[in-house]
């Protein structure tokens, strides 16, 4: 039986958010498994753009880490960045996405419990919102169809 | 708006090129079929054919990123503009984005009572006007025009904004592809802004192609969102992208309510100071974060 | 065409007891662009890397997607491996598929999912990387220090001594700082000019240094490896190439102003030594205190000069030195305590700060080492001394604490009681902070050889009645009001930065917090480094401390010169920014945002109009490639190596679409 889950894409920071994730790991904190985390140096790489894209292939929310404020590794990105995101997030609010599709989080590299705990709670957001229905009706030929995997040894 | 006020633009122009104070003047001319058009002065003599009247929508402050006023500044000559105070803000915008320096232009500031109903092309009197601060342009070289004797249009500028804050994520999502899916991608909203004066666009960008080029509703959406982000915070309102728009969407709604956003976050108004940073280059250490988790 | 080997790795049991390993591997050989995909239980290991070198080889492998651990971890390890196997190390990429997925995922089917997904998104990734070199900056094997106390000097002496050529910059007449200016210093109640002078003439006469007195730091251009940096000497109007120090000059000068180094208690002249044992030992002239320069006469010095040294038509003079690395070490300034109100407003003769009773203490001092009342002259018998003025006061003062004061309030009493036999020290503080070594001793030896009196409270106010001090305080431990009447109130006032170091930090790019101290790169990581690559930090310039710790973080500046200096070349990633200058429009919104200075103007010929036209470039050797660049640039001019827009773009790319899971 198929199963559909949400989709959830991280932009994550290398110096603070991943290693964050890391340390979720490494402590073996059991979370959801819907995130998909695609590594930037700094959450001031993360480009609207790529918010955008995410929704439009697929995401049911996307979520961006960075360091606390003062700790950047490179000064002050995660600064700008923040600037940058309000904006976007007025945007998706006025183009009628809920807001809450775009979640951005403080988290450092000693918050692993903080981490596993944001991808369960943005997980949860995401069924609660209910699939990006908009987007996907106008993906149009971007969607891939559903594919099934087999699993070796079945 | 007096007539005298058009007749004291001609003599200042007509005197400017004579003296050679400047090699150009953007001003308005009389268009064939009614309404006004650019024209460019260089002699003495094509002063007489400037207008000035409460038809005078277009923002000439685009041509300063083009030819023949790149070239001339380059080579250390100026450019005179005939300004309204929204157009100033867009002179504003260039100067603190580096793309003009502000010894290089001259100013004619028209002291200005808003765009006639029926004026841009449109039916009624341009949003911009009913919200307008600038009855007097600042930074003008050359201030023509009674200040005095200012009457603003009335009316809610803010109507649009507020119909659509009023609607549900659904509504608003159908509103907003309604509307898009008119786009035929002709980009002259992007051609006409004085603000989008980048050679080569984002989206003219393949590799990768962040935005889709087609126009289908996927496409429009992508150029308008991004040109949202691109424009959020710049803005200045001028209203000549949806002037242009040929298909009759109010392209400017995205930009200038985001603009409207970064104001209250952030204090920081478009076209206000050409010493100012954009604020998109800046971070302070108090800016709004209650969104954070 | 690409051909991508993906190699998934069990990590024994940590990945496969939870990821079917073999199922990734299978969905991976399906992926457009691979050509080799296996799995292995130790990636890392050394069979487990001679079978991606092989594969390497044997299939002609454009890229490698190692599916293990952390790229945090082993990142390192694989892009080695490439570089040895002919691939170059960029077109390495790992899947996080341990610490993000088997280790905190318990269902099967969902871990495998995320695990395939996460290697589909890799692979797309290195199928977009390009050929990246390691990026070689010149490095200038010399060295600047700016700040001639006891930080700088020794920073200079260790990269000296190292065979480093360095060049000191102080703005004072004399190299030595506030550590000249003390009398004994704690715990050993060494002579502080007795083991200072030593250093101060080492330095002089290394044949590696090169010491400007009297100069300043004007102007600082360049990069890490290649710093530009311009000096103003400033005109000292004596020639110190004929100057012979015989001290005429000084002797027929008429004019006289408040010493500097003698806190005001005593007087100089505008032509001066600042101490005898200055380093040089040659005078300069204080323009703003000379008559000839003030007022348009007397010149009695150069009359006098037997030397004929004095040249009143010396002018300031720019020099430019290019140097690799640069150590700070600027030392600190005690605030004004004429800012408490409740002590007198600093109009209380008989009330000094600290580095005054060391002045007064020091026997080549204003009173040859005699303790007196400034108002009569007298001996003082009755002295007090305040810990924490304007220290951990977070009403008006400053909310840090000072570190040094109860160190020296206790030499203060105690070299009081050695002068004054039959005097009375009070101390009043808050904590007594005595925790280096032999420091606790140092303290107990006040009280119990000295009887030096602690009484534990804050002083509520001071003022003057009958010639003495009356010092109206709190001694919390036995809950009574105290009152004093004091010949000498001795303030230990707080250390704030250096005054004029804001506008040296702004020079070279460096932070600074809001009581002048300048940012380590890493509080407790890198606490000599800045976030500006080459400059380093020494002293109490980066946080109040005392002469022990200033001597080992000197020594860790110099550490970390002598490691940055020590090869003719700076290899840096090549995970740099760069600009399409076709594209680029000018607009430098790239140049406000990055925090490095990295972005440089360069000139271009449009195509079009033929106009020379300014554009952004990125020096990669500043740059240190952390993207805030590159969504500020609006037609996306400007990308990243590394994480470049068609790279991020195709991770997002191939995340979409599903792959449901049976089960």
């Amino acid at each position: 039986m198929a199963v559909t889950r949400p989709r959830i894409v991280a932009f994550l920071c290398n110096w603070c958010s991943y290693a964050g994730a890391d340390l979720a790991g490494t402590t073996r904190i059991k979370y959801r498994a819907d995130v998909r985390v695609i590594r930037v140096p700094c959450s001031g790489r993360v480009d609207p753009a790529f918010i955008l894209k995410a929704f439009e292939t697929g995401a049911d929310a996307v979520l961006v880490g960075g360091c606390h404020p003062g700790d950047c590794h490179y000064v002050r990105g995660n600064l700008n960045a923040r600037r940058r995101f309000l904006v976007l997030r007025h945007l998706l609010r006025y183009m009628g996405i809920e807001e809450e599709r775009f979640q951005v989080a403080w988290c450092s590299a000693a918050e692993g419990a903080k981490w596993a705990r944001l991808v369960n709670e943005v997980c949860e957001i995401a069924e609660k919102l209910g699939p990006l229905k908009g987007f996907k009706s106008i993906a149009g030929e971007l969607a891939t169809p559903e594919k099934e995997i087999t699993l070796s040894g079945e | 708006m007096a007539s005298d006020a058009e007749a004291q633009l001609r003599e200042k122009v007509k005197d400017l090129l004579a003296r050679g104070k400047v090699k150009l003047v953007l001003g308005y001319g009389k268009r064939s079929g009614g309404g006004v058009r650019p024209l460019f002065t260089k002699l003495p003599d094509d002063a007489e054919r400037l207008v000035w009247n409460d038809q005078c929508a277009p923002n000439l402050a685009g041509y300063l990123t083009r030819e023949p006023c790149l070239g001339i500044m380059h080579g250390g000559g100026r450019v005179g503009i005939v300004a309204k105070g929204c157009d100033v803000r867009a002179i504003v915008g260039l100067v603190q984005e580096k793309q003009v320096k502000r010894e290089a232009v001259h100013v004619i500031g028209l002291v200005c009572d808003g765009i006639a109903a029926g004026g841009s092309g449109a039916a009624g009197v341009p949003s911009k006007c009913l919200e307008c601060e600038w009855h007097t342009p600042p930074m003008a070289d050359d201030l023509i025009g009674d200040k005095a004797a200012v009457a603003p249009r009335a009316g809610d500028a803010l109507a649009d904004d507020k119909r659509i804050e009023g609607m549900t994520d659904e509504e608003r999502w159908q509103f907003w592809t309604a509307l898009f899916s008119r786009c035929i991608k002709c980009y002259a909203c992007r051609q006409a802004c004085p603000l989008c004066y980048c050679k080569e666009c984002i989206t003219e960008k393949s590799r990768p192609q962040w935005i889709a080029k087609s126009s289908t509703i996927r496409g429009n959406l992508a150029y308008h969102f991004i040109r949202a982000m691109h424009l959020a915070g710049r803005c200045i309102g001028c209203e000549e992208c949806r002037r242009a728009c040929p298909v009759g969407i109010p392209v400017d709604l995205l930009s200038r309510f985001l603009t409207r956003r970064v104001e209250e976050a952030f204090g920081y108004k478009p076209g206000r100071d050409p010493a100012e940073e954009p604020f998109f280059v800046t971070s302070k250490e108090n800016d709004p974060d209650d969104f954070i988790r | 065409m690409a051909r991508i080997g993906v190699f998934v790795c069990w990590c024994g049991s940590n990945i496969a007891s939870t990821v079917d390993v073999k199922a990734v591997a299978d969905a991976a050989a399906k992926f457009p662009g691979v050509a080799h995909a296996v799995e292995y239980k130790y990636m890392c290991s050394d069979p487990g890397q001679a079978m991606i070198r092989q594969a390497i080889a044997d299939k002609r492998l454009t890229g490698v997607v190692v599916a293990a651990c952390s790229p945090r971890m082993h990142e390192p390890t694989f892009r080695r491996l490439a570089l040895s196997a002919g691939l170059n190390p960029y077109f390495v990429e790992m899947a996080n598929i341990r610490e993000h997925c088997s280790w905190v995922h318990d269902d099967r089917p969902l871990a495998t999912t995320k695990a395939i997904e996460t290697v589909k998104m890799l692979v797309e990734k290195v199928r977009r990387a390009s050929p990246l070199e390691p990026i070689r900056v010149p490095v200038t094997r010399k060295a600047m220090v700016v700040g001639g106390g006891i930080a700088g000097i020794q920073a200079a002496l260790d990269i000296a001594n190292a065979g480093v050529d360095v060049i000191l910059v102080e703005r004072s007449p004399s190299i030595g700082g506030h550590m000249a200016q003390l009398d004994e210093t704690f715990p050993t109640l060494d002579c502080s000019q007795c083991i200072l002078t030593p250093k101060m003439v080492d330095l002089a006469q290394h044949p590696r240094a090169r010491i400007y007195t009297y100069a300043e730091v004007e102007e600082v251009k360049g990069f890490v490896g290649n710093f530009r940096v311009t000096v103003r000497q400033k005109a000292k109007t004596i020639d110190h190439a004929k100057c012979t120090a015989c001290g005429v000059c000084i002797e027929k000068c008429p004019a006289s102003v408040p010493s500097e180094f003698d806190c005001g208690l005593a007087t100089r002249k505008a032509v001066y030594v600042p101490f005898p044992q200055a380093v040089p030992a040659k005078p300069v002239i204080d323009r703003g205190a000379c008559l000839w320069f003030t007022k348009g006469r007397c010149k009695v010095c150069e009359k006098f000069c037997p030397a004929g040294a004095v040249s009143f038509a010396d002018k300031d003079s720019l020099v430019e030195e290019t140097v690799g690395a640069i150590v700070v070490a600027t030392g600190f300034d005690l605030i004004d305590r004429g800012l408490y109100g409740e002590y007198g407003y600093g109009k209380l003769a008989d009330c000094i700060d600290g580095l005054q009773f060391e002045r007064m203490l020091s026997a080549s001092g204003p009173t040859g080492g005699k303790l007196v009342k400034p108002t009569s002259g007298e001996t003082p018998k009755t002295v007090v001394f305040v810990q924490c003025v304007g220290s951990r006061d977070d009403s008006k003062g400053l909310p840090y604490c000072s570190r040094v004061c109860c160190m020296y309030a206790a030499k203060h009493a105690m070299l009081f009681k050695h002068k004054v036999k039959d005097g009375r020290a009070y101390i009043f503080y808050i904590d007594i902070r005595a925790a280096g070594k032999g420091y606790e001793e140092f303290v107990k030896r006040a009280v119990d050889e000295d009887r030096v009196v602690y009484l534990r409270g804050r002083v509520s106010r001071m003022f003057e009645k009958d010639g003495c001090v009356i010092v109206k305080g709190a001694d919390t431990l036995s809950g009574q009001q105290v009152e004093i009447k004091a010949d000498l109130v001795v303030l230990a006032t707080a250390i704030t930065g250096s005054e004029g170091v804001r506008d040296l930090a702004g020079k070279l790019r460096i932070g600074f917090d809001q009581y002048g101290f300048l940012s380590e790169a890493h509080p407790k990581l890198r606490p000599v480094e800045t976030n500006t690559p080459g400059v380093f930090l020494a002293g109490a310039c980066q946080a109040p401390k005392d002469i022990p710790d200033t001597v080992s973080q000197a020594g860790a500046a110099a550490s970390k010169v002598l490691g940055l200096l020590s090869s003719p070349e700076l290899v840096r990633e090549p995970l740099v920014a760069s600009v399409d200058e076709a594209i680029c429009i000018g607009c430098f919104a790239c140049e406000n945002t990055c925090p490095y200075g990295a972005v440089e103007h360069g000139l271009r010929k449009d195509a079009e109009t033929g106009l020379e036209v300014e554009v952004a470039k990125v020096n990669p050797g500043i740059c240190e490639g952390c993207g805030a660049c590159v969504p500020v640039c609006r037609p996306k001019a400007m990308d990243l190596k590394g994480y470049s827009e068609e790279q991020i773009y195709s991770e997002i790319n191939a995340l979409s679409g599903r792959l449901n899971v049976k089960g």
